[in-house]
C-alpha cells in the first residue's frame, strides 16, 4: 500500500528481507555456485540463487509446499550456527554445549517459521545484486537493491564461508533491511533476558514463543525440526 | 471551542496514522557505545560479537514507555485493524493508493525545507521537479508520474528529525507516545516542526494570524485528516502484526528498529 510513506517501507522491506532471506537460501541449494569461496564468488553465488528462486516461487503450486520446501532449505543453507551466536552475544560462552545446541534449534525455527509465513507467490521482486565487500576473511557483505511493486529497498546481506562443508560453501548469516539487522535486532532483546535469567531463561523464552505461533496459527508449517 | 473540538477529532485521526508509523518505529538512543565486556581471553574468531554491538537506547522512561506500548498494541489491533478492514471495504486499495499518492506530494514542502537545511541543494531540486511532474503530470498529485522518471524515482526523503540529527543533536530519550508510537526526543521534535511546514498541518497553526484553513469547516477538516491517516494506516498495521509476531519482546524489537532504521535514513 502506500508506496509512499517512509515508515511503510521498513516494514515492506523486512517483509522482503524475509522473503529474500528464504530465496537466497534456497538458492543456495540450487546454485552449485555457493560453493565457491571467493568474496566474487559469493556474490554470483546470491545473485544465482536470488534469481533461481524467484523463479521457483513463480512456478510453486501449493503454499504449503512451498513453506516447507523453503524452511528445509533455509536449515540447510543459512549459517544458523552463527546467526544464533551473534544474536546471543558475548553471553553465549557462558552457556552449555547442550544450551547452545538448543538455542540455535529454537532460534533457526522461529526465523524461518516467521519469514516462510510471509512468502507469498506472486511477489516478483527485481532485485540488483551489488559488489561484496570482505568484513574479515571467509565474511563478506553484500548489498542489494529490491525493487518491488514501483518501491525500492536496501537489502543487506552477509555470507560466510564454511570451510567445513565439502565442499566449502557461503551461507547467509544475517539480512540488513533499510538498516535493521536480523542479528542487532534479536540481540536487543536477547540480552536482557539472558542477563536476567541467564541461558535457561533465553530457552524458556523461545520455546514460549513457539508455543504461542503454534497455537495461533495451528496451520503453519513446523517445517522442520532441527536435530 | 469549536476549535478545540476540532482540534481533538483531528488529533485523534491523525494519530492513527503517524502513530502508527511511529509505532514500529521510533527508537532512540544515546550513545552508541559498544558493549562493554570484561571478559577476556575470547577466541581471536569470536571477537566477531563487536560487529554487532548493542546500539544503547536511552530509555529512563522504559516502566511508562511500556505501559502506552501495550495500550498502543490494544488499539492497533482491537480498534484500527477493524476500523481499517471496514474503510478498505469502501475504499479500495488502488483508490487509496492515490489518495496516499495525494497526501504524499503535498508535504513537497517538507522535503524540501529539510533538503535545503541540510545543504543538499540538488535534492531539493530534485523534489521540486517531482512535485512539478506528480502536480501537472499526474492529476495533481494522485499519480507518482516521477516513478517513470528514474532521477525522480528514488529521492531520498528528508525530515526535520533527519535535519536535527544531521545538525548533530542526540536522539535523547525515547518517548512511546499514545496512539503514535515511540520517537526519539528528537524525532518527535522533529515530527512536530514537521507538522508547520506541512500544507496538511497548516490548519493548527496560526501563522501571523492568519487562519489559512478556516474557511473549512470541521467536517471537512476531519474527513480530510481521516483520509490522509487510512493512506497509511494499513500498511503500517500489518508490519507492526508481522514485527510483533517475530518478536520474543515486541517492545525491545520495535525500539531498535526504529532507532537503526532513522539512523540509516538520516545517513542517506
Amino acid at each position: 500500500m502506500s508506496a509512499t510513506h517512509p515508515r511503510l517501507r521498513l516494514g515492506t522491506s523486512l517483509r522482503l528481507a524475509g522473503l529474500l532471506a528464504a530465496l537466497a537460501c534456497a538458492g543456495g541449494a540450487l546454485a552449485p555456485s555457493l560453493q565457491a569461496s571467493t568474496p566474487a564468488e559469493a556474490r554470483a553465488a546470491l545473485a544465482s540463487g536470488i534469481e533461481e528462486v524467484t523463479t521457483l516461487l513463480r512456478e510453486a503450486q501449493g503454499r504449503q509446499n512451498l513453506v516447507e520446501t523453503l524452511g528445509q532449505l533455509a536449515e540447510q543453507h543459512f549459517a544458523f550456527t552463527t546467526t544464533t551466536r551473534l544474536a546471543i552475544g558475548r553471553d553465549w560462552r557462558d552457556f552449555t554445549p547442550e544450551q547452545q545446541t538448543r538455542a540455535v534449534e529454537l532460534f533457526s525455527r522461529l526465523v524461518i517459521r516467521t519469514y516462510a509465513d510471509r512468502v507469498t507467490g506472486d511477489i516478483r521482486p527485481q532485485v540488483s545484486v551489488g559488489q561484496a565487500t570482505e568484513l574479515r576473511p571467509g565474511r563478506v557483505e553484500i548489498p542489494t537493491t529490491v525493487n518491488h511493486g514501483g518501491q525500492t529497498f536496501a537489502v543487506t546481506y552477509r555470507l560466510e564461508l564454511d570451510r567445513e562443508a565439502t565442499p566449502a560453501r557461503w551461507r547467509i548469516y544475517d539480512v540488513i533491511a533499510e538498516g535493521v539487522s536480523l542479528i542487532s535486532n534479536y540481540r536487543a532483546q536477547f540480552e536482557p533476558i539472558v542477563r536476567r535469567s541467564g541461558a535457561a531463561g533465553l530457552i524458556s523464552t523461545l520455546e514460549a514463543k513457539l508455543a504461542e505461533q503454534n497455537a495461533s496459527a495451528p496451520s503453519a508449517a513446523s517445517p522442520t525440526t532441527a536435530g | 471551542m469549536l476549535r478545540l473540538q476540532r482540534l481533538a477529532l483531528t488529533t485523534l485521526a491523525t494519530f492513527s496514522a503517524l502513530a502508527l508509523f511511529a509505532a514500529p518505529l521510533a527508537a532512540q538512543t544515546l550513545d552508541r557505545g559498544r558493549a562493554i565486556d570484561e571478559r577476556t581471553g575470547a577466541a581471536p574468531d569470536e571477537d566477531d560479537f563487536d560487529d554487532y554491538a548493542a546500539v544503547r537506547v536511552s530509555d529512563p522512561l522504559e516502566g511508562w514507555n511500556r505501559r502506552v506500548f501495550a495500550f498502543n498494541d490494544w488499539t492497533y489491533t482491537r480498534v484500527l485493524t477493524p476500523a481499517t478492514k471496514a474503510y478498505e471495504t469502501v475504499v479500495r486499495p488502488p483508490v487509496n493508493r492515490a489518495i496516499g499518492n495525494f497526501f504524499d506530494n503535498i508535504r513537497f514542502p517538507v522535503r524540501f525545507v529539510n533538503s535545503v537545511l541540510q545543504g543538499k541543494f540538488s535534492r531539493a531540486e530534485l523534489e521540486t521537479r517531482k512535485f512539478v511532474v506528480n502536480t501537472l503530470g499526474g492529476l495533481g498529485g494522485f499519480i507518482r508520474q516521477s516513478d517513470n522518471v528514474p532521477s525522480l524515482a528514488e529521492i531520498p526523503r528528508e525530515d526535520f528529525g533527519q535535519t536535527l540529527g544531521v545538525w548533530g543533536v542526540p536522539h535523547g530519550p525515547y518517548i512511546v507516545v499514545p496512539i503514535f508510537g515511540g520517537y526519539s526526543l528528537r524525532d518527535l521534535t522533529g515530527r512536530l516542526g514537521d507538522t508547520v511546514v506541512s500544507p496538511t498541518g497548516w490548519e493548527y497553526i496560526d501563522l501571523g494570524g492568519h487562519d489559512w484553513a478556516g474557511e473549512l469547516d470541521w467536517q471537512w477538516r476531519t474527513t480530510i485528516t481521516v483520509t490522509d491517516t487510512m493512506s497509511t494506516l494499513p500498511g503500517v498495521l500489518e508490519i507492526y502484526g508481522q514485527m510483533k509476531d517475530a518478536a520474543v519482546d515486541p517492545y525491545l524489537s520495535v525500539r531498535d528498529a526504529t532507532r537503526r532504521y532513522r539512523d540509516a535514513e538520516t545517513a542517506r
